[in-house]
């Protein structure tokens, strides 16, 4: 068969596949981009948790599992990234596997009783009217983490994930590394391509 | 204080739904297992033909980890090509891999593009990859994606039947010191050190040594392969942030490699046939006192070769092989989401083929800029411009069972030292330009499209466009079609295209009676580029995140394709078909299950090939016993096939080859393997390179210990 044809051929019958297949598809993922996003700011959660160190005192009881919270509407997939990768048992806290529980923002209330009671880490979407002052007044246990650069410059945050020149990068404040808990390792100041330390004179008094 | 209990509370509540899709769950095990340094290079937005294990991608790629190569008990990372579907990996000799893909030559000559750290490392003398020179640490090996199909709009001319992209780990990650150790039980040893450290807060370097000795095997007449030698390198690596996303690699190596290597001159020696003058006769059938006394030198008693019954002769020379490259990178990403890359090569290359005599230098330096950047919500435009330079110091010799007197016609004189390969006055300088332009479209959220092309001019092969066209569906959330059209040129080897070749010689010639002549035939400068255009369909299916189903098929259709060997080298046109399935399946978290089925069959001007084998299979097994303990398991089906030959073709049987392995892990710093290999056979042919050796090496059944120390 003469190329041309057969490039014809070939084309035409790859959109009728296509077309065809269409009747019976489901519904693809919107927005692709959002979704993969929320998986790689998972998962870089996944590897913080096990970066970072809690005193004793800042952990759970006896057996019971240490606790994140996340807070506000999540379109993106993060809350299942994360419950995926908890799954996976690629999320613990101190060797302890950690419990993950989620409200959205007809919740808000709910989760600040769980923030005061017992947690040692907070994920604040950006939808969330919850603020790190707030949080800071529910407990000192947990690490807070949230998006968008000013989350750790204006808000006080510990950690925020940034969407820069098509990757994912970590806005860390130079208070998570320097108290005493919830720490994160010095080995990430050595990732400068990925991590930006905002130092942050006003520090917060060390919990005991 | 401690936390108290929340009582009810604390379980699991959340009103999220589990609608993550099998592909995105499989992603998040991967991205899981990456470090934080190869996470923060994912990408949000990938590129075509950048990034390979993106579910989307329209192309067929088999990404190979180390653990790949240390789980299946392979010693190079070309062993572990065995595990991909549509490759046909051989061994010759001891120090020889063979490597092709999707029915494409089953000769020595790749016709796919294979890269180290984006460093071409086809010989442009004999289209050929050493991949013992090629290979490296297991520890610094990152990955090797191997995209099969034409590649060419991205990765241009000799991208033809596929891509080998092999990525080393960035220095910071080698960190510390590491020693792995192989011995076989027939003696080989492989040996290999790396040392990684930390120069300043964001500069890190890395040394390496390896070391490969290699026992003498046996041939499948039970003669010594003459192949033991050894195979040495060392390399370094130095990578600098010198910013946020921006940059600096500089790495080089060196490698030397001392093995001797045979030419088979069982049909070398003829003598004229008044009935037929196209057809000669052999001189130690009809007369075996003609053949002269450096030809005597190298008999070998009591041995025939080819159906003929020919008595056999052979001769073996020296092959060292010393070659250095030295590499600089810059890259970033810029404010506006540019993605680019400025890299810069040098290449030392030194062989000596002793038993054809003939010799070459080379050099090389490359230039390579390669840029991609999102346009709006739906464009990913990808650039780039490349230049090459290479130039050649070739010398030839005369071996010495060639060198008696016989009438050269080409010169019209008696000479003795003529030889085998005449490589001449031909040019011995070759520049090369090329650009690219792709451009990923997100037509909706279900389909992405793919344009582009390259552009090269060479002094080898002028002008040319390589066009490339893909094509991804999400049909739902557990399958993806894809199509491909792909118009791609591999370039003849300067052997295939300059050399001329002086293979035998010629008693009684009726214009020199009584006298040997040489019998040789010309090089063919007018060659063309092989072109291929390519026309393949894929579908993935992930049905659950721990089982992955792929399909492709494929039509290809080649003109001008080079099959080489004497008695010249001709071209045809090639017409291939074929399939591939594989799997990818996890049962549990302890167990892996990996394996796939290939079919291919080409028609040579319209003939039947049967130089590849029409279908191969491979299953791979991982089972964790214990935390500590993987029981590996490994089977491989080959189809039969000849290894073609002017004279004397050999059929190889299909064999099947089971390999079972147990991998013992006491802790994260030693690993400790014992392998058996080839259990069903005590052994068996796989390949030579046809009408220079005489007759393949046996592939053994061996015995391996591996062991892996970090410290």
């Amino acid at each position: 068969m003469p190329a041309k044809r057969l490039l014809f051929a070939f084309f035409f019958g790859f959109a009728l596949l296509c077309s065809g297949t269409c009747l019976f598809a489901q519904d693809a993922k919107s927005s692709a981009g959002e979704r993969r996003t929320a998986r790689v700011q998972a998962t870089y959660l996944a590897h913080l948790v096990r970066f970072t160190h809690w005193d004793q005192n800042h952990l759970p009881a006896g057996n019971d599992a240490p606790q994140i919270v996340i807070v506000g509407d999540d379109d993106g997939g993060f809350v299942e990234s994360l419950e995926f990768l908890l799954g996976q048992g690629g999320l613990k806290i101190e060797g302890k596997q950690a419990k993950l529980i989620y409200f959205d923002r007809s919740r808000e209330a709910e989760a600040r009783a769980m923030i005061r009671e017992c947690c040692q880490l907070v994920y604040v979407l950006p939808s969330s009217s919850i603020t790190v002052r707030e949080i800071n007044t529910l407990t000192e246990k947990a690490v807070v983490f949230g998006s968008g650069k000013e989350f750790v410059t204006k808000e006080q945050g510990d950690v925020a994930f940034i969407s820069s020149r098509n990757r994912v990068k970590l806005v860390v404040s130079e208070k998570y590394f320097k108290r005493t808990s919830p720490k994160l390792s010095s080995k990430l100041v050595n990732l400068k391509s990925v991590v930006e330390i905002i130092p942050n004179p006003s520090r917060v008094a060390e919990p005991g | 204080m401690f936390c108290g209990a929340l009582g009810a509370q604390t379980k699991d509540e959340g009103n999220s739904s589990s609608s993550l899709t099998p592909f995105e769950k499989a992603e998040l095990r991967r991205l899981l297992d990456l470090d934080l340094r190869d996470l923060s290079n994912t990408p949000i937005r990938g590129v075509l033909g950048f990034e390979q294990e993106y579910w989307r991608n329209p192309a067929s790629v088999h990404v190979i980890r180390p653990e790949d190569v240390s789980l299946n008990g392979h010693v190079l990372m070309v062993d572990s090509f065995r595990n991909v579907a549509g490759m046909y990996v051989t061994r010759g000799v001891g120090y020889d891999d063979f490597v092709t893909m999707r029915n494409f030559s089953g000769s020595a000559t790749e016709k796919f593009l294979t890269m180290v750290d984006g460093r071409e490392v086809l010989q442009m003398m004999g289209g050929t990859i050493n991949w013992t020179t090629e290979d490296v640490p297991l520890e610094i090996l990152n990955r090797v994606e191997i995209i099969r199909g034409p590649g060419a709009s991205i990765w241009g001319t000799n991208a033809v039947s596929g891509v080998i992209n092999v990525v080393t780990k960035h220095a910071g990650d080698t960190q510390g010191n590491s020693v792995r150790l192989l011995i076989e039980d027939d003696g080989t040893f492989l040996g290999e050190y790396v040392h990684g450290g930390q120069l300043s807060e964001d500069s890190f370097y890395r040394v390496w040594l390896r070391d490969q000795e290699y026992s003498e095997g046996e041939l499948m007449s039970g003669l010594p392969a003459r192949d033991d030698g050894y195979a040495r390198k060392a390399g370094f690596r130095y990578d600098k942030e010198l910013g946020m996303d921006l940059d600096l690699t500089i790495a080089g190596g060196f490698a030397t490699r001392r093995v001797d290597h045979i030419l088979d001159l069982t049909a070398r020696l003829f003598v004229y046939n008044p009935a037929d003058p196209t057809t000669p006769l052999p001189v130690a059938l009809v007369a075996p006192a003609l053949i002269p006394a450096s030809w005597q030198a190298v008999a070998v008693p009591g041995q025939t070769v080819s159906a003929l019954g020919l008595p056999r002769y052979q001769n073996y020379e020296e092959m060292p092989q010393d070659a250095s490259h030295l590499r600089a990178k810059l890259s970033g990403i810029t404010d506006g989401d540019l993605e680019w890359s400025l890299a810069g090569y040098a290449e030392l290359y030194d062989t000596t083929l002793g038993h054809v005599g003939h010799s070459w230098e080379r050099e090389e330096f490359d230039l390579d800029f390669k840029a991609n950047k999102p346009i709006g919500d739906r464009h990913h435009l990808a650039f780039g411009l490349s230049a090459r330079h290479v130039s050649l110091d070739v010398t030839e010799v005369a071996t010495a069972p060639w060198r008696f007197t016989a009438f050269d016609a080409s010169t019209g004189t008696f000479r003795d030292d003529v030889p085998i390969l005449d490589y001449g006055s031909s040019p011995t300088s070759f520049t090369r330009y090329a650009g690219f332009v792709q451009d990923s479209i997100d037509l909706d959220d279900r389909t992405i499209l793919s344009l582009g092309a390259k552009f090269e001019d060479s002094d080898l092969s002028g002008s040319s466009i390589q066009p490339g066209a893909r094509l991804s569906y999400t049909l739902d959330d557990q399958n993806i079609l894809w199509g491909a059209y792909s118009r791609a040129y591999r370039q003849a080897s300067l052997v295939e295209r300059y050399t001329k070749v002086s293979y035998g010689r010629l008693w009684n010639h009726p214009l020199v009676p009584n006298q040997w002549t040489t019998m040789d035939f010309e090089a063919d400068p007018t060659l063309d580029d092989e072109r291929m255009d390519a026309f393949e369909l894929g579908w993935r299916n992930r049905l659950q995140e721990n089982l992955l189903l792929e399909l492709s098929l494929y039509h290809y259709d080649t003109k001008d394709a080079v099959f080489s060997g004497p008695p010249i080298y001709s071209t045809s046109d090639v017409c291939t078909k074929g399939a591939e399935l594989t799997f990818d399946y996890s049962p549990s978290a302890s167990w892996r299950l990996r394996g796939g089925y290939s079919f291919s069959r080409g028609k040579k001007d319209g003939t039947p090939q049967e130089d590849f084998p029409e279908s191969m299979s491979n299953l791979s097994s991982h089972l964790n016993l214990r935390d500590d303990l993987i029981f590996s398991q490994s089977l491989y089906y080959t189809g039969e096939r000849t290894i073609p030959s002017a004279y004397n073709p050999i059929p190889v049987d299909d064999y099947l080859r089971l390999d079972l392995g147990l991998v013992w892990r006491p802790d994260e710093s030693l690993e400790i393997g014992l392998f058996g290999r080839d259990l069903l056979d005590p052994d068996h042919p796989e390949n030579m390179y046809n009408d220079l050796d005489v007759e393949p090496g046996k592939v053994k059944r061996t015995f391996l210990l591996s062991i892996t120390k970090k410290f």
